[in-house]
C-alpha cells in the first residue's frame, strides 16, 4: 500500500524543526512490511520555500501529499496542527473519496471517539505508540478487510465508531529497527531551511515518565511506564547518524533519561568510547537525579545544555501540580550545571488557574534567584490545558480563549494571524483544541501573564541581581515592578514588547530613576553598584573573542606600550562588590553592607564572561594601559601610590612582574603599533 | 605577585531551548515557539553566538 505520512504544516519564525522521528519509525516498519511509504514534511516544505505561507497553503499541501498517490494518509499530529490537519484531511478527502485517512498523536490519541464523531473525514485514530499498529492497519486495509482486530485502533464502520483494546506497550524497544533515515531529507536540508549553525538529529533514549503533573500528558500517553532503549543501541545509532547523515548534534528525547545513573554513566562511557563525544547533545533532566559527579561526566560525554523542569517557586501551586522542589537542591544544581558550562533551560509555569498574585511571585522570584546562581534559560510559560491530564479533566469546562501560548503558535498563515476557517474550527471545539484556549487566574490577567511569560525572562538573564535587590529595596513585588519596568521601556522605547535590546537600554535608567525615590535612610546604597557590576558585565560580552590577545614578548617588556584588549574592563565600586556577589549567590539579598572599596576586572573569553577582584595596584596598572605608554612610564605614574619607599628600578621590576602576571591571564596585549605577529 | 582572586564565572553562551518541534514520540516538545527565547538564532542547542543577549 502507498502511503503518505504527513507531517503537518506549522511556521513560526522562532522555532526550527527536525526531522520528524515518530513518522520515519512508521514509514521504517512500513518499508520493512513491504508497504511503501513517503515522508511528506509539510514543515520543511515552508521553510524551504516549496510551500507559500498564504492563505492558499492548504491547498498546496493537498496537492504535495497527492503527488505522491497515496491509497493511504496517516498524519502525526500534536495539539498546535490538529486543526490543520482536520484542515487537509477535508480537502483530501473531497479530492478523493476512496482515500484512506488516519491520524495519531497525542491529541487524537485521548480524542480519539470526539474526533471521528465531529470529523468524518478521518477513517481511523491509532491511538499511543504507533511503531506495531500501524503495519496491522495498512496491512488490513490493504487487504481491503476492517481493522477489527487491531489493538490501539479507534474506527469507524459506517456511522458506528469502534473503540478496538488498547494495544500493550511495546515490550522491548529494542525490537524496533534502527530508523531508516533514506526516508527523510537530508539533516542538512533542515539545517539549511532553518539556518542552523549545526544538523541536530533527535535520538531517542527512552519512552515514558512515572510523575503524576496535573499540565502533563505525556505520562498518561505511556501510562507512567517507563523504557529505555539499550545504551549501545543509542550509542550506535548517534554512529550511524553521525558517519552517515552527518548529524552535528543529539536532542535525547527521553524525559527521564537521569532517572537511572547507571544507564546515563553507561552511556557517557560508551559516547566516549565511540569517539563521539566530541558531538553536543542535549537532555530533558531532573534536579533531583544529577549532581556533581554525573554532570561532570555528562559534560565530558558531550553534553551541553538540558532542560529541569522547576514549575513553581510557590509551595501551594506545586502541591497542586502534585511536584516537589528542593529550593537548595536547585541552586546548587544550576551552579554545578553552569560551572560546568551547560547552560540549563529551567522550565517556569505561571498562571495555574489556582493560582494568586503571591504564587505567581512566589515563581518570579525563584527564577531571579536562579539567574543568579548562573546562566540559565529560564522559560515562562502559561499552562497550556492538554487532553488527556488531570488539568484538562479538572477544567476542560472554563477554558476561554486569552492568549496565544507556545502550543497555539504556529499556524498563523494569514499574514501573522490564523486563518479564518482555523479560527472557526477552534472556536467551534474547544474541547477538541484545547491548547487554542486558556485558563483564567486570580493571580492576573491573561494579558498580563502573557507579558510576563515574553518579557521577565529577559530580566532574569540580564539583570537577575539588580532587579531581585530592587524589589526588595522598594517592597515592590516582582510582578508589579516588572509592569512598571515594562511601562517605562514602552515610554522611552515606543510601543511594543520588551526584547533584549530593549532591556540592556532601559532597565539601569529605570532602575536608578526608581532608587532615587526611596528615603534616604542609608539602606540599599549597594545596589546601584550591582546595577553597575551587571551592566559592566553585559558590556564586555559584545568583545568576545574567540583568539588570544597578541602575545606579549616578555623580553622586550619594557619598550612596548600596553593596552587591555577590548574584551577586558575594569572598574572601582565603593562597596565590596565581591562579598555582595557572594551573598547573593548564597540567597542572601542583605539591605545594608559598610563602604569597603573593591576593584575588578571583567574578562569575557568566547561563552566565558570571568569577573575578578584585584588589588589596586593591578588595577591602576591595567586602567593605565591605554595603548600608549610604555612600561617604564606606568611605573612612573604608579610609583608615588603603590612604590613609595622603593628605588625607581626595582619598582619597575615590581611593575615588570605583576604586566607578567596580566599578561599570563590575558589581561594585557601590546598597545597600538605593535603588530600581533611582531608581539608573537 | 598582584593579588587577584575570581568573584564570578558566567556561561554566556545563548542556552538550548526546551526541546523544538522535535516529534519523537516521545519528547513533549512545546517549546521553541517559545516568545520567551529572545536572542536571535538561540533557539538551537548549537548556538554559540556569545552573549547573544547582551548589547551587541
Amino acid at each position: 500500500m502507498r502511503v503518505a505520512l504527513v507531517f503537518p504544516p506549522f511556521y513560526h519564525p522562532a522555532m526550527y524543526n527536525l526531522p520528524p522521528l515518530g513518522l520515519i519509525n512508521l514509514g521504517t516498519g512500513l518499508k520493512q512490511a513491504g508497504h511503501e511509504p513517503h515522508l511528506v514534511d509539510l514543515v520543511l516544505a515552508i521553510r524551504s520555500g516549496a510551500l507559500p505561507v498564504d492563505a492558499g497553503l492548504y491547498r498546496a499541501a493537498v496537492r504535495l501529499i497527492l503527488a505522491t498517490e497515496p491509497e493511504l494518509v496517516a498524519f502525526s499530529a500534536q495539539c498546535t496542527t490538529y486543526p490543520a490537519v482536520v484542515q487537509l484531511a477535508r480537502q483530501l478527502k473531497a479530492a478523493v473519496p476512496a482515500l484512506k485517512i488516519a491520524v495519531g498523536g497525542h491529541n487524537a490519541s485521548f480524542l480519539d471517539r470526539e474526533t471521528l464523531a465531529r470529523f468524518p473525514e478521518f477513517d481511523a485514530v491509532v491511538r499511543g505508540e504507533g511503531e506495531a499498529t500501524v503495519p496491522e492497519l495498512v496491512a488490513a486495509w490493504a487487504a481491503g478487510a476492517e481493522p477489527a482486530t487491531v489493538a490501539g485502533v479507534t474506527w469507524r464502520r459506517d456511522r458506528e465508531i469502534v473503540v478496538n483494546p488498547d494495544r500493550e506497550l511495546l515490550a522491548d524497544l529494542d525490537a524496533l529497527p534502527l530508523p531508516d533515515y533514506a526516508l527523510a531529507p537530508p539533516l542538512a536540508a533542515y539545517r539549511e531551511a532553518c539556518g542552523l549553525p549545526r544538523a541536530i538529529a533527535i535520538l531517542e533514549a527512552g519512552r515514558g515518565c512515572p510523575h503524576r503533573c496535573v499540565y502533563c500528558s505525556e505520562s498518561v500517553l505511556w501510562r507512567r511506564r517507563t523504557r529505555t532503549f539499550a545504551v549501545a543501541r543509542v550509542v550506535d545509532e548517534m554512529r550511524v547518524l553521525r558517519e552517515r547523515h552527518g548529524a552535528e548534534c543529539f536532542l535525547l528525547a527521553y524525559d527521564q533519561f537521569t532517572a537511572d545513573r547507571r544507564y546515563v554513566e553507561a552511556f557517557c562511557r560508551q559516547v566516549t568510547a565511540a569517539g563521539l563525544n566530541a558531538v553536543p547533545w542535549y537532555c530533558i533532566s531532573r534536579l533531583d537525579t544529577v549532581d556533581a559527579d554525573l554532570l561532570a561526566q555528562m559534560r565530558a560525554a558531550g553534553c551541553e545544555s538540558m532542560c529541569y523542569g522547576i514549575d513553581s517557586g510557590s509551595p501551594r501551586t506545586l502541591a497542586f501540580i502534585d511536584k516537589r522542589i528542593d529550593r537548595e537542591i536547585l541552586f546548587e544544581r544550576v551552579r554545578r550545571t553552569t560551572a560546568l558550562g551547560m547552560v540549563p533551560t529551567l522550565s517556569f509555569v505561571i498562571g495555574f488557574p489556582e493560582e494568586e498574585r503571591a504564587d505567581l511571585d512566589a515563581t518570579l522570584e525563584l527564577a531571579l534567584w536562579c539567574g543568579i546562581q548562573g546562566n540559565v534559560n529560564p522559560l515562562l510559560q502559561l499552562p497550556t490545558v492538554l487532553p488527556g491530564t488531570e488539568l484538562y479533566r479538572r477544567y476542560r469546562d472554563r477554558l476561554v480563549r486569552g492568549v496565544d501560548t507556545y502550543f497555539a503558535l504556529g499556524l498563523e498563515f494569514a499574514g501573522g494571524a490564523r486563518l479564518p476557517e482555523d479560527e472557526a474550527l477552534i472556536a467551534g471545539a474547544p474541547e477538541l483544541f484545547a491548547s487554542f484556549y486558556n485558563l483564567p487566574c486570580p493571580g492576573l490577567p491573561l494579558p498580563e501573564l502573557h507579558r510576563l511569560a515574553e518579557g521577565f525572562p529577559l530580566v532574569v538573564t540580564l539583570f537577575p541581581k539588580s532587579f531581585l535587590l530592587l524589589c526588595r529595596a522598594l517592597g515592590a513585588a516582582p510582578s508589579v515592578l516588572f509592569a512598571d519596568f515594562d511601562a517605562w521601556q514602552q515610554q522611552a522605547a515606543g510601543r511594543g514588547p520588551l526584547s533584549a535590546p530593549r532591556c540592556f537600554a532601559h532597565f539601569p535608567d529605570f532602575a536608578r530613576a526608581r532608587l532615587a525615590t526611596r528615603p534616604a535612610d542609608g539602606d540599599w546604597g549597594h545596589l546601584a553598584e550591582v546595577l553597575d557590576y551587571e551592566v559592566h558585565a553585559l558590556a564586555v560580552a559584545r568583545f568576545a573573542k574567540g583568539e588570544k590577545p597578541g602575545n606579549i614578548d616578555l623580553q622586550r617588556l619594557d619598550e612596548w606600550p600596553l593596552r587591555r584588549p577590548a574584551n577586558v574592563r575594569v572598574a572601582a565600586f565603593r562597596f565590596d562588590l565581591p562579598a555582595i556577589v557572594a551573598d547573593l549567590g548564597r540567597g542572601v539579598a542583605a539591605p545594608r553592607y559598610p563602604q569597603t572599596p573593591s576593584r575588578l576586572v571583567f574578562r569575557q573569553d568566547g561563552a566565558q564572561l570571568e569577573v575578578a577582584a584585584i588589588d589596586a595596584f593591578g588595577f591602576e596598572l591595567l586602567a593605565r594601559s591605554d595603548g600608549a605608554t610604555p612600561l617604564a612610564g606606568l611605573a612612573a605614574a604608579l610609583r608615588q601610590d603603590h612604590g613609595a619607599g622603593r628605588a625607581p628600578a626595582a619598582f619597575l621590576g615590581d611593575c615588570r612582574a605583576a604586566v607578567r602576571q596580566l599578561a599570563e591571564l590575558d589581561l594585557l596585549e601590546p598597545g597600538t603599533g605593535i603588530s600581533s605577529e611582531e608581539g608573537r | 605577585m598582584l593579588k587577584i582572586a575570581t568573584v564570578e564565572k558566567r556561561t554566556t553562551s545563548a542556552a538550548a531551548c526546551h526541546a523544538p518541534a522535535c516529534h519523537a514520540p516521545s519528547c513533549h516538545a512545546p517549546a521553541c515557539h517559545a516568545p520567551a527565547c529572545h536572542a536571535p538564532a538561540c533557539h538551537a542547542p548549537s548556538c554559540h553566538a556569545p552573549a547573544c543577549h547582551g548589547p551587541a
